[in-house]
């Protein structure tokens, strides 16, 4: 007795909602929908992802390949994630500093940003990252010379960790924020990686700064430094890469992470760089199979 | 009949036409034959064993018996002090003849990225691997040991038999001289005896020496064969401005020391000649003590030196008078500052003399990469990187060790002869007088 009544007062309630509802769009002849979008509808919808991208290609994680196609770890990794969507990727690739990529997330004008973006505490203040999907190491490319000549019998060890001198990082990354951790040395700031690289070969200054990632691969594709540069992997500073949203797309964040932790790759600096092949393979496969 | 033809065939053996067919066949199996390396190298392994097995032996009884003798002798050492300049002397010129060859031979300077890329993979495949450190906790050193601490940690044994097992010769050495000194001192019937038995010890292993050199050309051709199958030809390429200079100084220290031999022994070609053994010893084993025991026959039967007194001063001139090391250290630190780009100037070039001279004092006994690592010793005062080039020396020592060794046997032939008198004016000097009843 007391279940009829429920059953009956319910579907009253739901013709007179349903009745409300479609009299107003009607009114203002819109389509049809009991909610306003939220951010991952509002994607599929548009039909394409907006991923803002910096502009120097980075390879292994994004770069033009011989065919002038966007191919790396990051767009391999987002392309999958926009076909499980059924949605098409637009990279934005306007980005002149990486900090510039967190603003345009930050104003909406891109739905999410991955470029081996560092995960930084005054980032996190602007944006929402993902879980990071890729752990690297803060890493010091050293000039030899340089180095020797500030040993003054002690370590080595001891003297990168008291290193002193010029430091060169990218402009506007990451690492001008976290070179201050060498108290004793000069941080100057250079457009773009390969000039800090020309820089410390020069000499004109002592070290360069960055990821284990990027300074593994100046060794490994510039053999001709390895007599002059000495790569130093800080173990216990961690460098964690992950993707940025707007700080209202907290569905999107959430479907991003469940798309990481299903993928499952614990991406280190030495995996990617030696064994690229391997995990863009992995990675494709994971995805086809959730398709 | 018979016994002609064995002659003929140890004769044979023995020529120098066999040994240069031995040392071109194993040239040629290293360069072009890798496959039939796997052969013939446990040859020349096997023959370089041997050899080795009779060195600390030779050495021990070698220099026991000399000095006992000559303290036996009541023979005034006048050539210890001329001994200790000409040692200081010798190895100054080395260092200095290192530099100058640095200077004019320019071996460091003119590498183009293509070059610098070639020698940047020989140190990356050669797996030198990323340094890594802390960021946060401050790394604690071990404390370093002075240098005179480790010569003499080095220097003295602290138990003979293990100094013996592992082949520490600086050890052996000094133990050796204390023990001759011991043994001469006492002029009792029985160390006579001792000094007897000690040295049929020493003819008996300087016998199977030389019946091993008759099969010394097939020793060299498994030796030969895998030193050069060893050696990357692109290593030699990227040096290819390193090594003629390091060999030439080697030639010049070469030419140095048979001229130096030519005024003492008033002969040109005979020393050349009677140390024709010593020099292909050294350049197939690469070994200076391996060359020891032909040394030894060479400057006392060919040569005609008193026995007991070249038994004690060759041993010593291979084991403290390292020209070899020092000439190529000063060298090596030279193209070091000339590929870094760094001007040394007098003060810097005195530097690297002195410091070649110490370097080399420190690999007394050393050889291999044990040796090459005391560089660090000459390129850490002049402020220059040390393990990065460290590597490129490593990988071309196949082909410059034996080298640097004939270097240093010639020259210790030299500096002896330089230490004893002028030899058409020779004295022997006189034995100890073993009583007649004992040698019967």
């Amino acid at each position: 007795m007391n279940k009829t009544k429920q059953a009956i007062s319910i579907t009253l309630a739901c013709l007179i909602l349903t009745f409300i509802s479609s009299s107003a769009v009607s009114a203002n002849d819109q389509p049809v929908l009991d909610e306003p979008l939220n951010e991952i509808q509002a994607i599929i919808k548009r039909g394409k992802l907006i991923v803002a991208m910096y502009s120097q290609d980075t390879p292994p994680f994004y770069y033009m390949d011989k065919n002038n196609e966007l191919t790396g770890v990051d767009v391999v990794l987002i392309k999958g994630f926009a076909d499980l969507l059924g949605v098409a990727v637009e990279f934005d690739r306007s980005a002149k500093f990486l900090d510039d990529v967190v603003d345009k997330v930050e104003k909406h004008q891109a739905d999410l940003a991955i470029c081996k973006l560092s995960m930084t505490f005054g980032r996190a203040q602007r944006v929402l990252f993902a879980e990071p999907y890729a752990n690297l190491h803060q890493s010091l490319l050293i000039n030899r010379l340089e180095l020797s000549r500030q040993l003054k019998g002690r370590s080595q060890e001891e003297t990168i960790q008291n290193l002193t001198g010029k430091l060169g990082v990218v402009a506007k990354s990451s690492y001008v924020g976290y070179a201050k951790h060498f108290k004793n040395m000069e941080i100057v700031q250079y457009p773009t990686w390969n000039e800090v690289i020309d820089h410390v070969l020069q000499g004109d200054i002592t070290a360069a700064f960055r990821d284990d990632a990027e300074v593994k691969m100046i060794l490994r594709d510039r053999p001709d430094t390895t007599l002059h540069l000495l790569s130093v992997v800080l173990k216990d500073a961690d460098d964690p890469k992950g993707i940025a949203m707007s700080f209202d797309h907290r569905n999107l964040k959430d479907l991003v992470n469940f798309y990481l932790k299903s993928l499952d790759l614990n991406l280190s600096a030495d995996k990617i760089i030696n064994d690229y092949d391997n995990v863009i393979k992995i990675i494709q496969m994971k995805i086809k199979q959730k398709v | 009949m018979n016994q002609l033809s064995k002659k003929n065939i140890l004769k044979a053996l023995r020529s120098g036409w066999t040994i240069l067919i031995a040392v071109s066949i194993g040239i040629y199996i290293g360069l072009f034959k890798h496959e039939y390396v796997a052969y013939v190298a446990p040859v020349g392994k096997i023959y370089l064993d041997i050899l080795k097995m009779c060195i600390l032996p030779i050495l021990i009884t070698a220099i026991s018996v000399s000095i006992a003798r000559l303290m036996l002798a009541k023979e005034e050492n006048t050539y210890i002090g001329r001994m200790l300049v000409v040692f200081a002397m010798s190895v100054v010129v080395s260092g200095f003849l290192g530099v100058v060859t640095g200077i004019i031979g320019h071996p460091g300077s003119g590498y183009d990225k293509a070059a610098l890329a070639s020698l940047g993979s020989i140190v990356r495949e050669s797996n030198a691997p990323d340094l890594e450190i802390s960021a946060y906790i401050p790394f604690v050193a071990q404390e370093k040991e002075s240098f005179i601490k480790v010569f003499i940690a080095n220097l003295i044994p602290e138990n003979i038999f293990s100094a013996l097992n592992t082949g520490s010769s600086l050890k052996v050495l000094f133990f050796t001289i204390l023990f001759g000194l011991a043994v001469g001192s006492s002029n009792k019937v029985s160390s006579h005896y001792l000094l007897t038995s000690l040295d049929s010890v020493y003819l008996a292993f300087a016998r199977m020496v030389h019946w091993l050199m008759y099969f010394l050309p097939f020793g060299l051709l498994g030796l030969i064969a895998n030193d050069v199958s060893q050696v990357g030809i692109s290593v030699l390429i990227a040096m290819i401005k390193f090594v003629p200079v390091a060999l030439l100084a080697f030639f010049l220290l070469f030419i140095l020391s048979s001229l130096i031999m030519w005024r003492r022994t008033g002969s040109f070609s005979k020393p050349l000649y009677a140390l024709k053994d010593p020099v292909i010893m050294a350049l197939g084993t690469g070994n200076s003590l391996a060359c020891l025991p032909s040394t030894l026959t060479a400057m006392h039967e060919e040569l005609g030196y008193d026995k007991d007194t070249v038994d004690l001063l060759v041993p010593l001139t291979f084991t403290i008078c390292r020209t070899g090391p020092t000439l190529y250290f000063a060298l090596a630190a030279l193209f070091v500052a000339q590929f870094y780009n760094v001007e040394l100037g007098v003060v810097g070039f005195i530097t690297v003399i002195v410091s070649s001279i110490f370097a080399g004092l420190a690999t007394a006994g050393a050889s291999g990469i044990v040796l090459l690592s005391m560089l660090s010793l000459v390129l850490t005062p002049l402020n220059l990187p040390v393990e990065a080039v460290l590597i490129l020396f490593i990988v071309i020592d196949p082909i410059v060790g034996p080298f640097r060794v004939l270097a240093m046997v010639h020259t210790a032939c030299a500096i002896v002869t330089l230490i004893l008198p002028k030899q058409h004016k020779v004295q022997v000097i006189a034995k100890a007088v073993v009583p007649a009843e004992l040698n019967s």
